[in-house]
């Protein structure tokens, strides 16, 4: 559980430094960190996974909601006619995918530098 | 077997990132970087902007270099910005940052279309657009413009201190703060300069002057003869009421021209039988009129202006208030170009109408051989001058073409089946302003009276404008502005002679003998692009003018006392066409009613009774439209026959038809060349009454609403339906004095009464935003759909009523 939240910590404050300007792959450097460094077997992974989501989805949630929802609903139908929440969903679970690849070949790279399969 | 769980999760995260980072291709589209694209620190979440619903009025302190004194920046609750200013310069910078604020994409596109630099963004589709458009020589023609203005001290400062506004804000921007369609099309903003401001002058000038028919009227004269082209084709139409009628004002005119005009002895070109490219045509209306104190309750005049264009979104027009020491105005402007081009200030006010006189003229150019460098004039061998165009293409490989400058104007079309002519196109925006032309035409934003007005409007150059005016003194007036070439009767009417001087243009007519009405006894003046004279008028001049709006117009002006702003409106919002009802007039009575079933003579009564208003929940409209262009276009099959064959004609105008249907039922053109009988107006009327009919039961019932079978959208600029509204119901058809058409309609209404302050109103179908992403991008569409208007804040100072201010800007100089 500890490795799950460590997980979630990294990707989501890592990822959260995107505001200061730094690019959108960001988000796969945090999953390779949390990754590479934590241990744990699939409670990081699910971190990682989590953690980028949330730092998507919420980042994506809370400017839809201060702009009530306009630029949701036109940028909806540009990508096929998704709702607002369904959009912020998609962005949610875009930065989590990320993460969670970076997590698991960060993972893959400690275990065959540590020999550690945990 | 180590390895295979690295080599998996690397290829896996591998193809994410590509897949993510690369330009995807969907069909001639392609869209941005996923990856870059939707997260939401830099992506397009980055544009959805705040809502404010708790009356938080958001401040921002600012700088913009070279920057003198302090300028402070009320937006009101339309986002319209008020820009109090210590000095002229200074209120042009926060101008330039405030309007690239809100909608530096389409400045951006806009100087691109007029440059012909599309293709660099959009790619190879666009193409043929920026070549066509370097060849008509608008993109020399703003260098030209910004050669000029720079000479003038006012105008150089005005124009750079703009830029400067413009570029202060392009340098505040990270990727995240990119306008939506910058990451949409995947490219990054680049500096402002005021060739730019000149190019989307240029680009404005062309959407509204461009029209000219000559090519197709040659063809038409060809295939027609000429007592046929005149007899379809008149220079006049009897039932029109001008702009300027004679009063016997214009007896001395040309008098000064008699030497000019002794050398006009155009000639017509041999008339071509072979495949052009369509005329360039922008059929672009507007309505503007202006009632003296005696009509108005107030005793003031009341100014009204609602300018027709192509409606897009963002929207063409941008508002804004410019407060100096020495004066204040509030107007529009497009986004790109300083200052404010329709409004008012505390004396005046004025508007713009399009002349609708063609200002451009096709004449065959005769090369000495095939290199197509030089040719041949009154028997002297000229030299052409040639400019290469580098066309840069996304994706794809620059194409340059070679456009070929002669003294009749740039080489636009290439003759395929002759290697030794060409057609060259003389266009009044390719001569150079004069510089102090841009000084002269801003001075009306603190102009004061008339006198002010005549000596600003001359700065207004190729524009051709019908420009009205009211002042708080209690003047009206209206003047065809413009530059008009000086003709020998019907020149420029067909493809000239390019091989003889003679047929050059021999300079403009001189200002002081443009039509002008001023304080008329009938207490208004008005316009709707209709003719600009009647026939008298002693130059010559042809073009595309309305037949329906202008009368329409009139007779509402002419009955009316008592006038107040809402009375204004509803001229403004009547969706009556003098045009259907003398065309229903004209056919009803032709069609055989013992020919016609029951639902067909059901039909027949509908139609009967319609007043000829086209409103939004009505079916009659849609019926009738499709009554009339059934007979209309079985008419003039003849015309079909040689369009289909790639040849352009003319078509005969509506009221043409209207006229011949009732005074030469049996002309040889209402033969169907398609049936064995010989076909009369009635028998053309009774059939397209049965044809309609059988549409009609077959429709659904809903789609023949008007404003569903009209199918009015303002689309995106770039055609993106998720940004553009689709849903708007509107009334009005083009013919209307409300001439909201599928696409095209009032782009700007505003009505302003003169008086110690001015009291004005306005609506356009947009917002004051170009982001989709804000509140203030379409916020307006519904009320211009509904006919309502917004009170316009004019504020004389920065302590205005803080329960319209919105957002705040502060800008000082720098240390």
């Amino acid at each position: 559980m500890k490795a799950f939240v460590y997980a979630l910590v990294v990707v989501l404050a890592f990822s959260s430094l995107s505001y200061l300007g730094l690019p959108w792959w960001i988000v796969a450097f945090a999953g390779f960190l949390a990754g590479y460094v934590l241990i744990g077997r699939f409670t990081v992974l699910l971190g990682a996974f989590s953690g980028g989501l949330l730092a998507w989805g919420l980042a994506a949630y809370f400017k839809d909601r201060a702009n009530t929802g306009i630029l949701a609903e036109r940028m909806g139908e540009v990508f096929g006619g998704l709702g607002g929440f369904e959009l912020i969903l998609v962005t949610a679970f875009l930065g989590g995918l990320v993460a969670l690849a970076a997590c698991f070949f960060g993972r893959s790279l400690r275990i065959l530098r540590t020999g550690n399969s945990i | 077997m180590r390895f295979i769980p690295l080599i998996v999760s690397g290829a896996l995260l591998a193809i994410l990132l590509w897949g993510l980072s690369t330009p995807l291709s969907a069909g001639k589209n392609v869209l941005p970087p996923l990856g870059g694209f939707i997260n939401p620190y830099s992506g397009f979440w980055a544009n959805a902007d705040p809502v404010y619903a708790d009356g938080k009025i958001p401040a921002h302190t600012l700088s913009i270099p070279g920057l003198t004194g302090r300028v402070e920046v009320l937006f009101d609750e339309m986002q319209v910005p008020h820009i109090f200013a210590e000095n002229e310069p200074d209120a042009y910078r926060a101008q330039g940052y405030v309007m690239a604020r809100h909608r530096l994409w389409q400045m951006d596109i806009s100087a691109r279309q007029t440059s012909g630099r599309l293709a660099e963004i959009l790619g190879d589709r666009v193409k043929s657009m920026d070549k066509m458009i370097r060849r008509r020589g608008l993109a020399r023609a703003a260098e030209d413009d910004w050669a000029e203005y720079q000479k003038n001290e006012f105008t150089r400062t005005m124009m750079e201190a703009y830029t400067d506004g413009v570029n202060a804000y392009i340098h505040e921007l990270s990727p995240a703060d990119y306008p939506l369609e910058y990451k949409l099309l995947n490219y990054a903003p680049e500096e402002w300069t005021p060739l730019k401001s000149c190019l989307v002058i240029e680009g404005m000038i062309d959407a509204l002057n461009k029209k000219d028919s000559d090519l197709a009227s040659s063809n038409s004269l060809a295939l027609l003869g000429r007592d046929t082209f005149d007899y379809l084709f008149p220079l006049w139409y009897p039932k029109q009421i001008p702009i300027v009628q004679d009063t016997g004002q214009w007896g001395g005119f040309k008098k000064d021209q008699q030497g000019l005009l002794s050398g006009l002895h155009y000639s017509l070109n041999e008339v071509p039988e072979r495949v052009f490219a369509s005329p360039f045509e922008a059929i672009n209306g507007s309505n503007n009129w202006a009632v003296d104190g005696s009509r108005t309750v107030s005793g003031a005049p009341i100014l009204c202006n609602d300018t027709h264009l192509p409606l897009r979104l963002p929207h063409v027009w941008y508002q804004l208030q410019l407060h100096l020491p020495d004066y204040t105005t509030y107007g529009i402007n497009v986004a790109g170009v300083p200052g404010v081009v329709i409004g008012f200030n505390n004396d005046i006010a004025w508007g713009f109408t399009n002349v609708s006189q063609e200002v451009a003229d096709w004449y065959k150019i005769y090369w000495t051989d095939a290199t197509k460098t030089k040719y041949t004039v009154d028997g002297e061998v000229l030299e052409a001058e040639l400019r290469v165009e580098e066309i840069k293409i996304a994706r794809g490989e620059t194409i340059l073409d070679t456009v070929r400058y002669t003294i009749f104007g740039p080489v636009v079309y290439e003759d395929s089946a002759d290697a030794l002519c060409d057609y060259a196109y003389r266009y009044t925006t390719h001569d150079p302003p004069s510089a102090d032309d841009l000084e002269h035409f801003f001075s009306i934003n603190k102009g004061k009276n008339y006198s002010d007005y005549r000596r600003a409007i001359p700065g207004l150059d190729c524009l051709s404008q019908n420009v009205a005016f009211a002042s708080a003194q209690g003047d009206i007036a209206i003047t065809v502005q413009g530059n008009f070439p000086i003709r020998a009767h019907e020149q420029g009417r067909f493809l000239q002679e390019g091989n003889s001087r003679d047929n050059l243009w021999k300079g403009y007519i001189p200002q002081e003998e443009l039509p002008t009405l001023y304080k008329p006894s009938r207490g208004f003046v008005f316009s709707a692009n209709q003719h600009s004279t009647d026939p008298s008028y002693p130059y010559y001049y042809a073009g595309r003018f309305d037949d329906s709006r202008a009368r329409q117009i009139y007779s509402r002006l002419k009955d009316m006392h008592q006038i107040t702003a809402d009375s204004m409106k509803t001229i403004q919002m009547d969706n009556r066409s003098l045009r259907a009802r003398d065309a229903l007039q004209a056919m009803l009575p032709l069609v055989n009613q013992d020919q016609l079933s029951p639902d067909e003579q059901e039909l027949y009564e509908e139609l009967s009774r319609w007043d000829a208003r086209y409103l939004r929940d009505e079916r009659t409209p849609s019926v009738f439209t499709m009554w009339l262009d059934t007979c209309y276009n079985y008419t003039w099959d003849e015309m079909d026959a040689h369009r289909m064959k790639g040849i352009p004609v003319l078509y005969p105008s509506i009221w043409k038809f209207s006229e011949l249907l009732e005074s030469d039922p049996g002309c040889v053109f209402f033969d169907y060349a398609a049936t064995k009988e010989i076909e009369d107006a009635s028998a053309v009327v009774t059939h397209g009454l049965k044809v309609v009919a059988a549409i009609v039961r077959e429709m659904e019932p809903e789609k023949l609403v008007w404003h569903r079978f009209k199918k009015f959208a303002i689309m995106h600029t770039a055609q993106i339906p998720a940004f553009s509204r689709m849903d708007v119901v509107t009334d009005g058809t083009r013919h209307t004095p409300n001439a909201t058409d599928s696409d095209h309609g009032p782009s700007f209404r505003m009505i302003v009464e003169l008086g110690e302050h001015p009291v004005a109103w306005g609506v356009y179908p947009g917002g004051q935003s170009g982001n989709p992403g804000s509140p203030y991008y379409d916020d307006l569409v519904d009320d211009w759909a509904a006919g309502k208007y917004r009170k316009l804040n004019f504020w004389l100072d920065a302590s205005a009523d803080g329960k319209h201010i919105t957002e705040r800007m502060e800008f000082t100089p720098q240390n």
